[in-house]
């Protein structure tokens, strides 16, 4: 039984792959990191300061080794 | 059918076939030469022995669609018992012998197209051991057991035997004289083809034909009330061992030729009515022997067979001594080993065939290819119990083994013969099941790994390829048509300088930070509500500093924003008189399921450049782009796995006894 269980690991791992490629092929996946927000003010193109983005967050980098 | 009558007593020989010009008289066994229609008395045949054959004159069998009538036979006399060649007419006037030995058949044809001098040579005919040497100009190889010579074809020497003619019956194509002493070579070429080569004759007869069992041959018109060999049919018999007096069972009298007592280790030659001591283990001890005699063991899909002999055996190796059991099992019909080596378990059962060489140290049987596993010379230590042949204490041979698990090919080489057999693993919990409780409760769970037990994780490993193998196809078709259909349209362009306003460094958001956002103009995005965007951002000047943008990507038509950030990072120096570099100038974003419209963006930088200072910094927004990053991202980690599997295979097989 156990070593059924083991012999249907890669399957299910494979069926995940390829969950995952389709994912990423179809609406980006992964690498596709962005985030909706609804209502943004009309005004933001007179006034772009009213809005900002959710990514607005960057810790200073130090830079180099 | 011509009947003429015997020289000596004038009883009817009866003669069938064209062909026989030989006759043994039914009545007074004279053996007579038939010249037109006349016999002339040869010679005198002996008293054929009773070896428990089924067949008689007149027996009939169908053959590879051909019926054959028995009209005569030879009997031999060798080591291992009786042979018996059987002289058999065809429907259609041709003729065929029936070897018949141990209860193995071969059915062959003379064959007359070969010259004298291409015949392995046997220069002294008479010895016990005679040596057989290859024919040919200046050839001096002499021939062994197993190695190959040509004789038309390429032929295995299979066994030498020295046998003795013990006299004939019924009518015979060919002459003989009782008690005369002939050399025979069993010889096969791994095709399904088996020979021998009879020396009793100058040149030597070769006959080529093909082994048989017992059920192909088809036998009918059998002897009444015969005894096949070996069929379990004649009771066990009671017998008292000469060297200690002990009383054993031989179970097998029809089949076992020698039996080795349990209890002193001397071994009697059971052919003879009075026993005769052929040889004596000195060692008795039954000390990691699971099976005792007579156990019945019902593996699955195997004829259900009792143990009727123990070999205990053992080879060396670089100063080490392995040791293994082996049991003869028997059956109504014939016989099979089984193995016991560090708790595993394999199944032989006996092959007719030489298996064929193939490239690789490989060897091929059926259709099945068999790796070369190892090499060694075994040394009966202990034999218990009744065997086929006449047991000698410290008998050695060459064992030669190939494996494909479930199964391997193992050959024992003697100085007389060339013995194949075909091993099955069993695993232990189906060891367990084919056994009587008591004894089964005995076994002890293996902890090396069988030399042909299968390898799980080479099974895995196969399947796991071919998996791998079509995903990673079908992920590279995918990716390829998505590449092909993707428009990768320029929506928007546009080119901006940076000056940082803020403390060097300062996070968007924070209280030093001064705000820097500006809006784009408006441009449409077109295509599918499912296709995607991709915005990139190149600052080519960048040099050893970071630009973060903050990026929305706003719909003015419904005041919908897509929020991400974009980093460009390029930092570069020396170390330690070794140069580096890290990051990158540019960067991007994927946006999936965009759907179209008018669109503007708004940016926000943060950097760690000095107030005053910054960089120029472009911008793109593209429509319907397609990244190979799905395709080596999954396709990658799809294989890595699989170089797991292949680390704990090659440690499976290295583990292997």
């Amino acid at each position: 039984m156990l070593d059924l269980l083991k012999g249907l690991i890669y399957p299910f791992f494979a069926t995940a792959m390829a969950f995952g490629f389709y994912s990423q092929y179809r609406v980006g996946g992964i690498t596709s990191e962005f985030e909706e927000v609804t209502k943004v003010p009309k005004t933001v193109r007179q006034n772009p300061g009213i809005y900002r983005s959710h990514y607005n967050w960057y810790s200073t980098y130090t830079g180099g080794k | 059918m011509s009947e003429l009558s015997c020289p000596n007593c004038g009883a009817p020989v009866p003669f069938i076939n064209k062909a026989s010009v030989y006759a043994v008289c039914p009545n007074c066994r004279t053996l007579s030469l038939k010249k037109d229609v006349q016999l002339e008395k040869i010679g005198e045949s002996g008293e054929l022995a009773d070896d428990n054959t089924v067949i008689r004159i007149g027996t009939e069998g169908t053959f590879r669609k051909k019926n054959f009538k028995v009209l005569g036979r030879i009997q031999l006399k060798f080591d291992l018992g009786y042979w018996n060649e059987w002289y058999v007419s065809e429907e259609d006037g041709s003729t065929a012998w029936l070897g018949e030995a141990q209860g193995i058949y071969f059915y062959t044809r003379l064959d007359t197209s070969l010259p004298a001098d291409q015949f392995p040579r046997v220069p002294e005919p008479t010895s016990e051991y005679p040596k057989i040497y290859e024919a040919g100009h200046g050839k001096k190889d002499r021939l062994s057991p197993g190695d190959t010579f040509t004789l038309g074809r390429d032929w295995t020497l299979k066994e030498i035997s020295v046998a003795e003619c013990v006299g004939g019956e019924g009518e015979l194509p060919l002459n003989f004289e009782t008690g005369y002493r002939a050399v025979l070579l069993d010889i096969a070429d791994g095709e399904d083809n088996f020979g021998t080569i009879d020396y009793s004759d100058e040149p030597p007869l070769l006959f080529v034909g093909h082994a048989a069992t017992f059920q192909e041959l088809q036998l009918r018109n059998l002897k009444e009330n015969a005894v096949a060999f070996g069929a379990g049919l004649v009771q066990a018999r009671s017998i008292q061992c000469v060297g200690c007096g002990a009383s054993l069972n031989q179970l097998r009298p029809d089949f076992s030729k020698s039996i080795a007592c349990e209890y002193c280790g001397t071994v009697m030659d059971t052919e003879q009515q009075d026993l005769k001591v052929i040889a004596k283990f000195e060692e008795v001890s039954k000390e990691g022997i699971y099976l005792p005699l007579g156990t019945q063991v019902k593996l699955p899909g195997r004829p259900e067979s009792q143990v009727l002999g123990i070999l205990k055996k053992s080879s060396e190796e670089d100063g080490e001594t392995f040791r293994w059991t082996d049991y003869l099992l028997h059956y109504p019909g014939g016989y099979a080993w089984l193995n016991e080596n560090g708790n595993n378990w394999t199944y032989f059962e006996p092959l007719l065939g030489v298996p064929k060489w193939a490239s690789g140290l490989k060897r091929i049987y059926g259709k099945e290819k068999y790796d070369w596993y190892a090499k060694s010379e075994s040394n009966t230590d202990l034999a218990l119990g009744e065997f086929y042949w006449k047991v000698k204490s410290g008998e050695k041979a060459e064992i030669e083994d190939y494996v494909s698990p479930p199964n391997m090919l193992s050959s024992e080489r003697t100085e007389r013969e060339i013995f194949w057999s075909k091993g099955t693993f069993v695993p232990f919990q189906t060891m367990k099941g084919a056994l009587p409780l008591e004894v089964a409760s005995k076994l002890q769970k293996p902890e090396d790994i069988g030399a042909c037990e299968p390898n799980p994780y080479k099974i895995r490993l196969k399947r796991n390829f071919r998996i791998a193998v079509v995903l990673t196809a079908i992920f590279f078709f995918v990716e390829m048509y998505g590449c092909i259909k993707a428009k990768e349209e320029v929506v928007y362009q546009g080119n901006f300088a940076y000056v940082q306003t803020s403390p060097s460094g300062t996070d968007i958001g924070t209280f030093n930070f001064h705000d820097n956002s500006f809006v784009t103009d408006i441009f449409e995005i077109k295509g599918e509500a499912t296709d995607n965007v991709e915005i990139k951002i190149d600052s080519p000047n960048l040099d050893n500093k970071y630009m973060y943008f903050s990026v929305a990507l706003i719909n003015a038509d419904t005041d919908i924003a897509y929020d991400t950030a974009i980093e460009t990072s390029y930092y570069h120096g020396v170390d330690d008189g070794e140069s580096w570099s890290e990051g990158s100038k540019s960067g991007s974003k994927d946006m999936a399921e965009i759907p179209p419209g008018h669109y503007y963006l708004r940016l926000e930088t943060q950097s760690d450049f000095r107030p005053g200072a910054g960089a120029k910094y472009n911008v793109q927004v593209l429509r319907d782009v397609m990244s190979p990053a799905p395709f080596f991202l999954f396709g990658i980690l799809l294989w890595l796995p699989l170089i797991y599997t292949f680390f704990k295979s090659y440690y499976f097989d290295s583990r292997r006894t």
